[in-house]
């Protein structure tokens, strides 16, 4: 038995070398260690003191402390299944301090087991074909496209099969914008949304796209020009933002198509 | 306050005019608006050079003249945009 800082500190065994400058660590080569043994003939434990030294200050709270903090199996699933349900970790961790009031569990181990049970659903897939893998299971629509020198991933297009039949019923009107803040590449989410004949709408398509630039709105557009069955259906209206990129480039896809800018944003604008 | 007056006005002269049924309308809130802004010379030209070259893009009176079902603003994509955040789990989630 050893204290929880003993030994040194292992990089983990990967291709890129970790920056070890910026990182502290926990284990400070403490002498500190118990050995335990069994005795046969009476069937009792001893245990012996090697090293009573430690070469740190204790810690007064046991808060903080591996072995304290960790989770029961029965607490993982619990974390498990309150991500499932959308909890966000805090209040996961609230709801088992409230259970358990003698509790040292700090967040880390509530992101810990998180994590680890989203690399378990992933297996042996990357994010990107897991995203891809989960497309196909749903049977959406969707187009990808690399940058020219075929290394990087750049752009992706998909759209619900329903969100296409709704698309060539209801063709008049498309808003489009986008969102961000949604992953952790910093694309933005780029949305096209239709506006049906009873004043509801329904989500046309989505694109996450590398940039905002030109090239890309005008893959994403006439990705979903593609998905109009024939050119009765053309569009005919077309609201977006005054952002300089998509603007120009709805012009050139969509020729015939009138434009109408969001005043709103023009207002945004003029405020700052 | 005062500052907190004149965006006031500002801003309903803004509406104003954008909202104008008729091109003529249009024609005379504009004047209104200019004449509100007067103190800010500087946001008179700023807007004149990049929002008015493209009036016929966002003014009603003339946006109204094309079947928008009610579309002026894209306040739908971000009510959209709304409810599909409420599904994303976290960043780590997407993509």
């Amino acid at each position: 038995m050893q204290c929880e800082r003993s030994g040194i500190y292992k990089p983990p065994k990967t291709r890129k070398k970790p920056n070890l400058e910026s990182i502290g660590s926990r284990k400070c080569n403490c002498p500190f260690s118990l050995k335990d043994f069994f005795d046969k003939d009476t069937s009792d434990w001893w245990i012996a003191m090697l090293c009573g030294m430690h070469n740190h200050d204790l810690d007064e709270k046991l808060s903080g402390h591996l072995i304290a903090g960790r989770l029961s199996a029965e607490e993982k699933k619990k974390v498990i299944d309150m991500t499932k349900s959308l909890t966000v970790p805090q209040n996961i961790l609230t709801n088992l301090k409230q259970n358990n009031k003698e509790s040292v569990t700090t967040i880390k181990q509530v992101y810990n087991v998180r994590t680890r049970w989203r690399k378990r659903e992933r297996g042996n897939m990357t994010k990107l074909q897991c995203l891809i893998s989960k497309l196909v299971e749903h049977k959406y629509v969707y187009y990808t496209r690399c940058n020219n020198e075929e290394t990087t991933f750049e752009d992706i297009f998909f759209a619900h099969p329903e969100s296409i039949k709704l698309l060539n019923t209801f063709s008049t009107v498309l808003v489009m914008g986008s969102t961000y803040k949604t992953n952790n590449y910093r694309m933005p989410l780029f949305e096209i949304v239709g506006c049906t004949s009873t004043k509801m709408t329904y989500s046309v398509g989505f694109a996450f796209l590398h940039f905002e630039l030109e090239d890309n709105f005008t893959w994403a557009l006439t990705m979903m020009k593609g998905l109009l069955s024939s050119k009765d259906n053309m569009l005919k209206v077309i609201v977006t933002l005054r952002d300089g990129a998509l603007m120009n480039v709805v012009g050139t896809v969509f020729p015939e198509t009138y434009i109408i800018l969001c005043f709103f944003s023009y207002w945004e604008e003029c405020k700052g | 306050m005062k500052n907190r007056e004149v965006f006031e006005k500002v801003v309903i002269a803004w509406r104003e005019f954008v909202e104008s049924p008729t091109e003529e309308s249009y024609a005379s809130k504009l004047m209104k608006f200019k004449e509100v802004c007067m103190p800010f010379l500087k946001f008179i030209t700023y807007v004149e050079t990049t929002v008015l070259n493209l009036k016929e893009k966002f003014a009603r009176a003339w946006t109204n003249k094309v079947l928008h079902l009610g579309c002026g603003t894209i306040n739908i994509v971000e009510s959209a945009h709304g409810v599909l955040k409420k599904y994303l789990r976290s960043r780590q989630d997407v993509g």
